[in-house]
């Protein structure tokens, strides 16, 4: 189990920054989530932790020992690329035996590794098979063998889950939270599948730009956003404009809205009264009816329109100044609503939160 | 609809029949061998003759000096063909796009034309009187200095042609390829030289060794370079030597058929050393080619001007005579040189074989989209794509020079059969395929083999890429099925594989070269070979036929149908 600290990696491709001073820190044995949209820097990220690419700038270290000056074959990294990347030419065997073959082990030593790493990944019966014979969830299995037979200090899994169908994905994420169990390896998974983060990272970095703009465990980033970026990208969220008041007694932001005066807590530090907001609440966060729990947030809103999704029924509301607002609700919650009803909708100060700037849009109905 | 079902059967059993028809004249190379006439003027079936080539160690020299050379110009094409598609695939220098693009020239300089341009820049009788006299002998090995130079001329014409081909195919199969599975060698430790070895390369060889077979049987028999730079001792000059010289039919056959088995040997030998297709079941976008750092400029720039340098110094020499002409015709101000050039290019002489060669490459055209269009409609593609004609596939491995050769030899052993079994009526038709009537149908037939494998896979290439979808939508907003087809993309060979089939049946050399005795029906390409005497004339048509060929592929690239690399065959 190692810590590898990412510092402020810089990366051009035609001068365009693909990496613009991007920083991280994993855990030893931490199964850590990059995400972010397609385009944002995370497979060159990887790329260049694997030795594939080189930084412009910035420092890779590995429990302290530097790394980003080491040849890939020293670095002692497993890379599972996004498309799984197997050789077709080359049978399971052959595939997984590779990086062995390259580290001059002996064929029965490699036989025998091979076998017992096909054994953990549950694939030991399509040894002898050609990738092309594979299905996807088997050619993932392949890859990732692949990637642990060489016993990396660092996993590194490129959107794993993008070329599966969306039925297979809960079980191979079961599978991976099992094998990072068993191997307890420093993990990093790229992912542009915010409901996948959320549902098995342990700690969450969030991509933009070539930046990472945050980290923290998934249900701080998803309810503490730092800016309106992560905000939106992790799911659906009201944004409205606003400007800071002041703070209440109990230290919390006030901000004048479009909605009305709303209290809600920013990551930012003390904000001075006047300056431009964005205030970001999760559809989830919004109560609808006439019982509103001491303290919280309130406002007056016409229901406008409700889509029923199953589970949660989704509100399309408008409130003070003919302001859009979204909120989810139980089935259970909002038997009783009626379009055009007048509603009054509540969300507690915790799960408003506050982020400095103005975003340019209105609202965000996910 | 039944009548309708057997009126496809019938046309299909028909054109089936005329495919075989076309093929047939290298059938009969096989009865050839056996049958003459005795001295006496009948006919019998004989070992004798046979057996005098078969023991002739001439004939043999002769088939080894064709595959030694066939063997070098195949393993130098490979390594050049690699470096050069390396070199201008996967990154991005400053200069790459026009070098690339005069990179790719050579391929429409066929060897013959090459062999003329290069002995006006490299002579080999003056390099061997000057190495000769500077050595104080006059013989290496036995064979004269001029002979060694023509050798060498030979080689560098074969990989000037060839190479291209190669690095065509190695780029087509590296762009099959995704970047990231040398990419995964590489984290996993290997070095570049290893994950290209171990990981790209066994992808790579199956497909290229496609293509090298191609080029080994194209060296093997190719006339044109032997006849142009005097080089007996070879198969190709030996077999249009005898044909032209009137030689007995047997040997004339035994020649054909020694040529023909070292070349399906060579072949098959290529592709067993391929091995057998990797199949990829994943089509990767074309990933943009990455910058390249300063030392990799460099020396691709460097590389790539070496190989344009290596492949162009043939037009140049060609470009070179042309000029020498002008000067010395421009005693009357270079509008009367201009004038007297232009002429000579389009005189009675010279214009003939333009108007023969254009015939030709049209008749070509006319009867092989027929056989196309009628393979196509009578058999379902997935029957035609799945299971490959084995017709079609004998004609592609069918050097055009024994297709030539074989067609020859048909109106003798026409003549021979009706002797033999006394059946005057055929001396009607042997006095109509004989090649000094006009137009020469055994000319048209050959040359049409030569050209149908290329176009039948560009036919059902384009059949393969055809999206039924498009069709059913265009059926649905109620257009015509035939016009439906043609939207879906399924509309067999383009517009610019029929005008690459054109230009290569109008320039090509063989089977030409052994079809047309007289200037009646003698086209482009057999007519530059006589007028080598004449060389700015020569110069010109070869300049021509480079510009027609460029026409064709530049045609044929536009239709993205492929193809080619296949006009090497010729």
């Amino acid at each position: 189990m190692i810590r590898v600290t990412i510092e402020s990696l810089v990366k051009r491709f035609d001068r365009v920054p693909a990496l613009d001073h991007a920083s991280l820190e994993i855990r030893p044995g931490e199964l850590a989530f990059l995400l972010g949209p397609s385009g944002s820097g995370k497979s060159t990220l990887a790329r260049i932790v694997a030795g594939l690419d080189t930084a412009e700038e910035g420092e890779i270290y590995f429990d302290g020992r530097v790394i980003h000056t080491l040849p890939a074959v020293d670095r002692k990294v497993g890379l599972v690329f996004q498309d799984d990347a197997l050789w077709p030419h080359l049978s399971v065997m052959d595939n997984v035996g590779y990086g062995l073959k390259v580290r001059g082990m002996n064929r029965r030593e490699r036989r025998g590794r091979v076998t017992e790493i096909l054994g953990t990944v549950g694939i030991d019966s399509l040894a002898e098979k050609r990738p092309a014979s594979l299905l996807p969830a088997q050619r993932l299995r392949v890859a990732l063998a692949r990637a642990l037979v060489i016993e990396p200090e660092l996993l590194i899994l490129d959107d794993p889950l993008s070329r599966l169908e969306p039925r297979a994905r809960p079980e191979f994420r079961d599978e991976l939270r099992r094998l990072h169990a068993e191997t307890e390896m420093t993990t990093l998974v790229l992912s542009s599948d915010p409901r996948e983060a959320l549902a098995m990272a342990e700690r969450l970095a969030v991509i933009d730009f070539g930046r990472v703009v945050q980290v923290g465990p998934p249900g701080e980033v998803y309810n503490r956003p730092a800016n309106a970026f992560v905000a939106r990208f992790l799911g659906p969220t009201n944004l409205i404009q606003g400007q800071v008041e002041g703070n209440d007694a109990r230290g919390d932001v006030v901000v004048r809205t479009p909605l009305g005066r709303l209290i809600g807590q920013t990551n930012a530090g003390p904000l001075a009264a006047g300056t431009p907001v964005t205030v970001a609440i999760r559809p989830e966060s919004i109560g609808l009816g006439p019982a509103v729990p001491p303290g919280s947030n309130r406002f007056a809103a016409t229901l406008e329109r409700q889509t029923f999704l199953g589970e949660v029924r989704k509100v399309d509301l408008r409130g003070p100044g003919d302001w859009p607002v979204t909120a989810l609700a139980l089935q259970a919650q909002s038997a009783g609503l009626r379009e055009g009803q007048s509603i009054t909708a509540s969300v507690p100060p915790e799960l408003v939160v506050v982020i400095p700037g103005n975003y340019a849009g209105r609202t965000d109905r996910g | 609809m039944a009548m309708k079902g057997t009126l496809r059967g019938l046309v299909r059993v028909g054109t089936i029949g005329v495919i075989a028809l076309i093929g047939l004249p290298v059938a009969l190379l096989i009865p050839s061998v056996f049958l003459d006439r005795s001295p006496s003027g009948g006919v019998r079936t004989s070992l004798f003759p046979l057996a005098l080539a078969f023991f002739d160690p001439f004939v043999w020299a002769c088939a080894w000096n064709s595959v030694a050379f066939a063997l070098i110009v195949t393993v130098g094409s490979l390594v050049l063909g690699v470096a050069l598609a390396r070199t201008i695939g996967p990154w991005r220098f400053w200069g790459r796009p026009p070098l690339a693009t005069i990179a790719w020239l050579p391929l429409a300089v066929a060897p013959a034309f090459a062999a003329l341009g290069l002995m006006q820049i490299v002579p080999p009788v003056a390099i061997g009187r000057s190495l000769a006299r500077l050595s104080g002998r006059s013989l290496l090995f036995g064979v004269p200095w001029s002979g060694w130079i023509s050798w060498l001329l030979w080689i560098w014409v074969g990989l000037a042609s060839a190479t291209p081909v190669v690095a065509l195919s190695v780029k087509a199969a590296l762009g099959r390829i995704a970047s990231n599975w040398a990419d995964a060698g590489l984290a996993l430790g290997a070095s570049r030289r290893r994950a290209w070895r171990q990981l790209v390369w066994p992808i790579v060889r199956p497909e290229v060794a496609r293509t090298l077979a191609a080029v080994f049987a194209a060296a093997l028999l190719e006339p044109g370079a032997p006849l142009i730079l005097g080089l007996r001792r070879t198969m190709a000059f030996q077999m249009v030597e005898s044909v032209t010289r009137d030689d007995p039919s047997t040997r004339i056959a035994i020649l054909a058929l020694i040529g023909f088995i070292f070349a399906l040997a060579g072949r098959a030998l290529i592709r067993w050393w391929g091995g057998s297709r990797v199949f990829i079941d994943q089509h990767e976008h074309p990933v943009r080619p990455g910058r390249a750092g300063l030392l990799r400029s460099g020396v691709s720039v460097i590389g790539l001007t070496a190989w344009i340098a290596f492949g162009l110094t043939p037009l140049i020499g060609l470009g070179g005579i042309v000029i020498g002409a002008f000067d010395a015709g421009a005693n009357g101000g270079w509008i009367v040189a201009v004038a007297s050039l232009v002429y000579a290019l389009i005189d009675p002489d010279t214009g003939r074989l333009w108007a023969n060669a254009l015939m030709l490459g049209v008749a070509v055209v006319v009867l092989d989209a027929l056989l196309v269009t009628l393979w196509r409609v009578t058999l379902p593609a997935s029957r035609r794509i799945s299971r490959p004609s084995l017709l079609i596939l004998g004609f592609e491995r069918t050097p055009p020079l024994i297709f030539g050769v074989a067609a020859a030899l048909v109106p003798g052993l026409i003549s021979l059969v009706a002797d033999r079994f006394r059946l005057t009526s055929l001396d009607q038709l042997t006095a109509w395929l004989d090649p000094i009537r006009w137009p020469g149908v055994l000319l048209i037939v050959a040359t049409a083999a030569t050209r149908l494998p290329t176009l039948a896979r560009a036919s059902d290439r384009a059949d393969l890429l055809a999206r039924p979808v498009l069709t059913d939508a265009a059926l649905s907003l109620g257009e015509t099925r035939r016009r439906s087809i043609r939207l879906g993309g399924g509309r067999g060979p383009s517009l610019g594989v029929l005008i690459l089939t054109l230009t290569l049946a109008t320039t090509s050399i063989a089977p030409a070269i052994v079809l047309s005795p007289t200037t009646r029906t003698r086209p482009l390409g057999p007519g530059f070979v006589l007028l080598t005497d004449d060389r700015p004339k020569a110069a010109g048509l070869a300049l021509g036929a480079v510009c027609l060929n460029l026409i064709g592929l530049i045609a044929a690239r536009r239709g993205r149908s492929g193809p080619a690399g296949d006009w090497f065959r010729g």
